[in-house]
């Protein structure tokens, strides 16, 4: 039994995969025209073969490789070796097909150099021992300190071979040092064993203890490096595809250093990588493979295809669905089908104006058999106070309104000027110029708030190329970017910026007035080393003015919200884009690097350059994703498109935020909730600071704004409990100022009652089935009243109302 | 008033020097309501405070303004407030005047629309109180979940001005004042224009009804929290550009505002001399031709727009006789005034040419007098280089300011900038300034250390009288003071060469208790009498509003026996349960009388018994009962009786939950 269900398994895997069965139809080498540099020098090659359906495999186990020239290199096992000076045609062969490349030997009268920071600190970085959580963090471990990921070769040279008079080297007894003995567990390690004796990795370590753990001046060190190849498509499940990486050196050599680099995937539940770089895929879907070396990484895409049968291409609507439908082709997802009507007009309400429609516009909607009628639904919800609101709110969240920065005015004035700021479609640029280069105080100027007082200048520069950037440095603070190239100059010269933020207190009546100004001629030194630092825009100039009243943050904003910056379009654009599709180009939002590549980067870029062209308008960046067909797909998946996470496939599924559950439970049960202090009729929705009291807002994850992170939207148990057994969803329900109430007491039949339930609730009318069940549900429970209150309950309890789909 | 409960206390003899002293407490007044009316009208208000048993009667210090006390408890009375029909517009200050003292200054205010005071219940919308408009209404948010709607009409293009006082009339409400479409759907919302009022006009683009809703900011409402919420049809007036009239010369003016939209309102200024004639309004500035007649003396006036409706509020204007800068040259001859806008980042700079040694000082007269601006002030020798600056200057009576003033000797002879601009950002031709440059003219200002004095009865006392000595005025200042009451002597004072205050010594053996004059303290060398900076109301947080009373109402009061404090100004009782309350008592020596205690304003369902006694100190237990009424009883005064006198701890709040 167990054989033919393996059998039965394999079948339909094997017609997904019948084309690499036949012979391919070309070969590829790689890397493509290897160099090896110095006597014995080794290159490994991947042979990849092609197929006619455009699959392709890692055959380098299987073909055949051979050296024209074993004088100058010679091939043993894949691996090129080099012998002498000059070029070596090799060739590879696999069922039938050959391809040849040119291996290109120098220096062969040398032997191959060997350096501290080329070959012995990659092997720490691999080995893990210079990582945040192990001798790499701020203090080190036990006393042994590391720079993060080996940033610092100097200062980790001196902490391993000359710290503490030399302890951890014995250059006598090379296999007694402390250096090895800990790894291996020969003595006691907190991190424990991480070597083996029989590995490279401790023979490279031994060797140059042995050496004389030696370092020359200006030795040679990696400056860059490639990963073969660079974009990955893997058919099939558990197939493998070796990642080769090559180093450039400061003396121009090139090395294979795959051995000596450090292998993460960012999506390890789509595609798995080996510590010598075997990517094994594992479901569909598209994500990163990061390379770490001693100050530097790369990273290479790998896309997974488990089923490379044709697959329906989506409809374009705009140009977004082009770059889409690029994406879903080449990864071989289907597309699921246009959303219908009620799900349209229920997802634009939530995604535009944070509440669902109520039944009168779900009636209108519905029943316009206008062609443009989706279209026109954006345009109106746009023109809403209730999308100012909502907008208001979400930007709260990213800068930090609560009145436990801002004291207890703060979160209310800049509410307002968040909401005044949507409300006229203020364009984007001149929105963050207006926070970016604000002073005054929090009153008469709001826009101050986004420079909370308790705030400093360092804190002012991760969080402005967090926000608008979408860069995360907060890690250079401390040391450089160990993920990414900024460093701490960089930092610093971001925190030179902000420097002349100054505050005058006590300058009016009202509570906690400070005027927030600009002392032209402050200067930002380091904290501990008091040197003078240059404004500098991260990634950018030098930011220098003329004349003695110079804010450097107006020529920072000049810098940042040009049409040419490379970054402020595609934060925003991503931003928004994560709002409205559920998933960011870019997971998290604001953390934009080389090693967590876009899930679309063409469709992020022509996103970014049309909202540059049309003047940061986000009206106009709204209306282009909600028009796009990729934006109007269903969320119901389709054979194909189930796993997918990251090609837009499909309309993800979003449960609603706190303030969107709590006003459209009470839109749909025409019972508000009230507010300490807050007008009754107030929406969750207006309220300005999270520090006002709301179990229910609580208990369904609003933010505190303390810390800028995008909000949590898994659903909990506490979550479930408060719909299924919290008093207040069914006293809404059953308050005799409610809808229930009031359509009964209209003498309304319970038909009637029922389908307006639904349109309240799921903006959709009910389905025959659904009008049996209701008809049944007021039967069985002996009156209308308990029986359509039961009928509210669940739909007020659905995941079809929970959520956003 | 519950029943009384007696304690005995043994004789203790306290030897004086170790005695903590006996508390004197005057009447304090927190709050009125309604807050206002118009001049001719008679209204009954509540006044709320402490320490108000025995008050006796209220006194204005306008005469057009009169009070009479119907009610008096210890910590309400009812009193009825009556005005002329010709009584200046704004706020008029009164104290209540008891045994005890004359209270702080608080704060009544005429008004030129027509009053009314809310109409409870209108919490929401669907209870909202339809209004006419224009309108002030008088209300208050005085339990928890008070809200008000106020339902008005207008008119499709309508602008009205929705100006909400509380801070400015001494409440310690903090409201916010939100506007509502017939939906429900908020076309306004602010919190803290003046002080911690709102305000905020609007242009309704559509006829129909709408609400303004006002909302607390407290977690908590008091009886206490009194507002005035106007909606008017008359503008709001904020600054004049140039801000500084010439005597005898007719100016144009730009008027800045809001709601600027009637070109039919005449201009009246508070005192006569002026002719002005609006020209042109355009919603948020008028231009005006204004003239001052060629006697008006220097310094501020106030001007208001009338319309059909009423008047806007006032504005300021300075006149000043000094020579005005033509706008270019160097400036050599002083006086000199400069008129001019203050910008942030494109200052204006003045070429000066000075003597060697010349001393001048350079006064920026702006935000004291209405201009938003915030004023930097630099003066730079001829290599750039900054020989002084200022931001803030300081200037006796206020409290907040933001107008910069140097005093700059000129070691060297030669051509020197002066530059000013605005601290921050937001600028425009709003931010009017008069620059004053002249030599030092050394003066003083007096100020009043208290400006509701007392002293004993059959006693002595001293008053003290604090000089800010201004531009190097170092001789000593006699003084003066009149104005005190009947059998109250006092001795000249004089504030020593360089010093900075005196005490006046006050001689009331003769006097009797319960009797008050205004006094007033000048001096030859001085131009305005003693004044004192009044805090007319305090917010959460650091928000403070103050106000300015020349004179101050000196009292001769009857000395205490023996002074309550409570070591809580609050006490939470659970339903069914009790808690305790010490109290500390001070006395006179050899003062032993038993004393009676009481209380008053305690909630529904709480009773107060005693627990125990010690020499100085009471036990009192509160109990809440079953039915105890939920929720806090914010002035609970606790009072006790002994020897023919009363006297009350400062108020507690007792928390039922």
């Amino acid at each position: 039994m167990r054989v033919r269900l393996s059998l039965i398994a394999l079948v339909p895997m094997a017609l997904c995969l019948a084309a690499s069965s036949t012979p391919p139809v070309r070969l590829e080498v790689l890397p493509a025209n290897p160099l090896l540099f110095g006597k014995g020098a080794t290159q490994r090659l991947s042979v990849i073969a092609h197929y006619a359906d455009g699959s392709t495999r890692d055959v380098s186990g299987e073909a055949r490789l051979t050296s024209a020239r074993p004088a100058v290199a010679e091939v043993e096992a894949g691996l090129v070796r080099a012998v002498g000076n000059g070029g070596a045609r090799i060739t590879a062969a696999f069922e039938g097909r050959q391809i040849e490349t040119t291996a290109l030997v120098q220096r062969a009268d040398e032997p191959v150099l060997r350096s501290f920071a080329g070959d012995i600190l990659p092997v720490l970085t691999k080995l893990g021992c210079n990582g945040g959580s192990c001798h790499g963090a701020l203090k080190g471990q036990n006393g042994f300190k590391l720079s993060l990921f080996g940033y610092e070769p100097d200062a980790d040279y001196e902490m391993i071979v000359n710290e503490h008079s030399g302890r951890r080297i014995n250059r006598q007894d090379a296999a007694h040092s402390l250096l090895l003995d800990k790894p291996t567990l020969k003595v006691k390690h907190g991190g424990g064993k991480l070597l083996r004796e029989d590995s490279p990795e401790y023979r490279a370590l031994l060797d140059w203890i042995a050496a004389g753990a030696a370092r020359q001046p200006g030795e040679r060190r990696m400056t860059s490096l490639r990963i073969w190849p660079e974009q990955n498509l893997i058919f099939g499940k558990d197939t493998k595809q070796r990642l080769l990486v090559t180093a450039r050196f400061t003396d121009g050599s090139e090395r294979d250093v795959t051995a000596l680099v450090k292998f993460t995937s960012n999506d390890d539940s789509i595609a798995a990588v080996s510590p010598s770089g075997i990517v094994t895929a594992v479901r569909g879907g598209e994500t990163a493979v990061v390379v770490r070396a001693p100050g530097l990484t790369t990273a290479a895409k790998v896309g997974v295809i488990l089923d490379n049968r044709p697959v329906p291409e989506l409809e374009v609507f705009n140009f977004v669905d082009r770059h889409v439908a690029a994406k879903l082709k080449s990864l071989h997802i289907a597309p699921s089908a246009l959303a219908g009507d009620t799900e349209f007009l229920r997802r634009a309400s939530l995604d535009i104006t944070g509440v669902i429609p109520s039944v009168d516009e779900a009636r209108r909607f519905l029943a316009d058999p206008s062609p443009d009628k989706r279209a026109r639904l954006v345009d109106e919800l746009l023109t809403r106070p209730e999308y100012a609101d909502y907008w208001a709110v979400y930007w709260g969240d990213h800068l930090s309104n609560t009145r436990q920065l801002l004291y207890n005015k703060g979160p209310y004035t800049f509410s307002r000027w968040l909401y005044q700021a949507f409300r006229k479609n203020l364009p984007y640029d001149q929105m963050v110029r207006q926070l970016l280069v604000s002073s005054g105080n929090m009153y008469d100027a709001p826009a101050t708030s986004f420079y909370p007082v308790m705030r400093k200048e360092l804190d002012m520069a991760s969080m402005t190329s967090q926000i608008f950037m979408g860069v995360s440095i907060e890690c250079a603070r401390c040391h450089n970017h160990p993920l990414e190239k900024w460093t701490q100059d960089d930092y610093n010269g971001m925190a030179a910026v902000f420097t002349q933020v100054r505050y005058k207190n006590g300058t009016g009546p009202r509570n906690n007035e400070r005027t927030l100004y600009v002392d032209f001629a402050r200067q930002f030194q380091h904290p501990d080393t008091k040197k003078p630092y240059e404004a500098k825009a991260l990634g950018g100039p030098i930011l220098t003015g003329e004349g003695d009243m110079v804010d450097r943050r107006e020529l920072f904003t000049d810098w940042l919200t040009a049409p040419n910056n490379p970054y402020f379009a595609r934060a925003i654009v991503n931003r928004m884009w994560r709002q409205f599709m559920g998933r960011g180009f870019v997971e998290p939002v604001d953390d934009f690097r080389v090693t967590n590549p876009p899930t679309n980067l063409p469709l992020l870029d022509e996103l970014a350059r049309d909202l540059i062209d049309h003047k940061f308008d986000l009206h106009h960046l709204i209306r282009r994703i909600a028009a796009s067909r990729a934006y109007q797909s269903s969320s119901a998946p389709v054979t194909g498109n189930r796993e997918d996470t990251m090609a837009y496939s499909r309309y993800y599924p979003k449960r609603l935020s706190a303030e969107q559950l709590a006003d459209s439970i009470s839109l749909a049960t025409g019972v508000w909730d009230g507010y300490k202090s807050l007008y009754p009729g107030t929406r969750a929705m207006q309220i300005p600071d999270p520090e006002i009291e709301s179990h229910f807002l609580e208990v369904f994850d609003r933010p505190s704004r303390q810390l800028i992170c995008e909000r949590k939207n898994t659903p909990t148990l506490n979550q479930a409990l408060h719909l299924v057994s919290g008093g207040a969803l069914q006293t809404k329900i059953g308050s005799p100022a409610g809808v229930l109430a009031k359509a009964l007491g209209a003498g309304q039949p319970a038909a009637q009652i029922a389908e307006d339930l639904y349109l309240a609730t799921l903006s959709r009318f009910p389905d025959a089935g659904e009008r049996e069940l209701a008809r049944v549900a007021v039967q069985r429970a002996g009156g209308a009243r308990k029986g359509l209150e039961d009928l509210f309950w669940a739909l007020v309890s659905s995941k079809e109302f929970l959520y956003n789909h | 008033m519950i029943p009384a409960l007696v304690f005995l206390f043994a004789a203790a003899a306290i030897g004086e020097e170790s005695a903590p002293e006996v508390q004197h407490r005057l009447p304090a007044v927190a709050s009125v309501f309604p807050q206002g009316s118009q001049p001719g009208e008679r209204l009954r208000v509540e006044i709320l405070g402490q320490h108000l048993d025995q008050a006796a009667r209220i006194v204005f210090l306008d005469p057009a303004v009169t009070g009479k006390l119907i009610e008096v408890e210890p910590t309400r009375l009812v009193a009825e407030i009556s005005s002329i029909p010709g009584g200046a517009l704004g706020p008029h200050y009164f104290r209540v005047i008891s045994p005890r003292g004359a209270s702080n200054a608080s704060l009544f205010r005429l008004g030129s629309q027509p009053h009314r005071t809310e109409s409870e219940p209108n919490s929401a919308m669907d209870q909202s109180e339809t209004v006419p408009v224009p309108v002030t209404i008088n209300a208050r948010l005085e339990r928890d979940d008070d809200f008000d709607f106020f339902r008005f009409h207008a008119g499709a293009g309508e602008t009205l001005v929705f100006d909400l006082r509380a801070a400015r009339n001494g409440s310690s409400l903090d409201a916010a004042l939100i506007l509502l479409d017939g939906r429900g759907r908020k076309l306004e919302h602010d919190e803290d224009t003046f002080i911690w009022d709102p305000f905020f006009v609007h242009r309704f683009t559509s006829e129909g009804f709408y609400f303004a809703v006002v909302q607390p900011t407290h977690t908590r409402n008091d009886p206490g929290f009194a507002y005035q919420l106007d909606i008017r049809r008359d503008a709001h007036l904020e600054t004049v550009s140039p801000l500084a009239l010439t005597p005898g010369v007719e100016t144009e003016v730009t008027i800045h505002g809001q709601g600027l939209v009637d070109p039919a309102a005449q201009i009246e200024f508070d005192e006569p001399g002026f002719s002005a004639q609006l020209l042109k309004t355009s919603g948020t500035t008028a231009t005006a031709r204004v003239k001052a007649s060629a006697e008006a003396r220097p310094g501020p006036y106030r001007f208001t727009l009338r319309s059909q409706w009423g008047r806007s509020n006032p504005a300021t204007v300075l006149v000043d006789p000094v020579p005005v800068y033509p706008g270019r040259g160097v400036i050599a001859k002083f006086p000199m005034a400069i008129n001019g806008t203050a910008r942030y980042r494109q200052p204006e700079r003045f070429a000066l040419g000075v003597q060697a040694g010349q001393s001048l000082v350079f006064e920026v007269r702006a935000q004291r007098y209405g201009s938003p601006v915030d004023s930097v002030l630099r003066i730079l020798d001829a290599k750039g280089k900054v020989l002084a600056n200022n931001d803030d200057g300081a200037f006796a009576g206020g409290v907040f300011n933001k107008d910069s003033r140097i005093l700059h000797r000129f070691a060297d002879a030669g051509s020197y900038t002066l530059e000013i601009r605005n601290l921050w950002a937001t600028t425009g031709e709003n931010f009017p300034y008069q620059l004053s440059i002249r030599p030092p003219e050394p003066r003083a200002d007096l100020m009043f250390a208290s400006d509701n004095p007392y002293v004993f009865a059959g006693r002595t006392g001293k008053i003290k009288i604090a000089a800010a000595r201004v531009d190097g005025l170092e001789a000593e200042i006699p003084l003066s003071i009149t104005g005190l009451p009947e059998g109250v002597t006092a001795k000249p004072g004089v504030i020593a060469a360089g010093s900075s205050e005196v005490e006046i010594e006050i001689d009331a053996t003769g006097a009797r208790a319960g009797i008050t004059g205004l006094i007033d303290v000048r001096s030859p060398l001085v131009a305005r009498p003693a004044s004192r900076a009044i805090q007319v109301s305090s917010g959460g947080g650091e928000g403070r509003h103050y106000g300015n009373v020349e004179g101050a109402t000196l009292a001769v009061v009857e000395r205490p026996l023996f002074s309550l404090e409570c070591a809580a100004s609050s006490l939470n009782l659970v339903r069914d349960s009790a808690a305790t309350l010490k109290v500390a008592v001070t006395r006179q020596p050899g003062f032993q009388d038993a004393i009676t205690f009481s209380a008053v304003n305690l909630p529904h369902g709480v009773t107060m018994e005693p627990v125990d006694s010690a020499p100085g100190e009471a036990t009192l237990r509160f109990r809440a009962s079953k039915d105890a009424v939920i929720g806090r009883a914010a002035r609970v005064s606790l009072s006790g009786s002994a020897g023919g006198q009363t006297h009350a701890a400062p108020k507690i709040s007792i928390l039922v939950d």
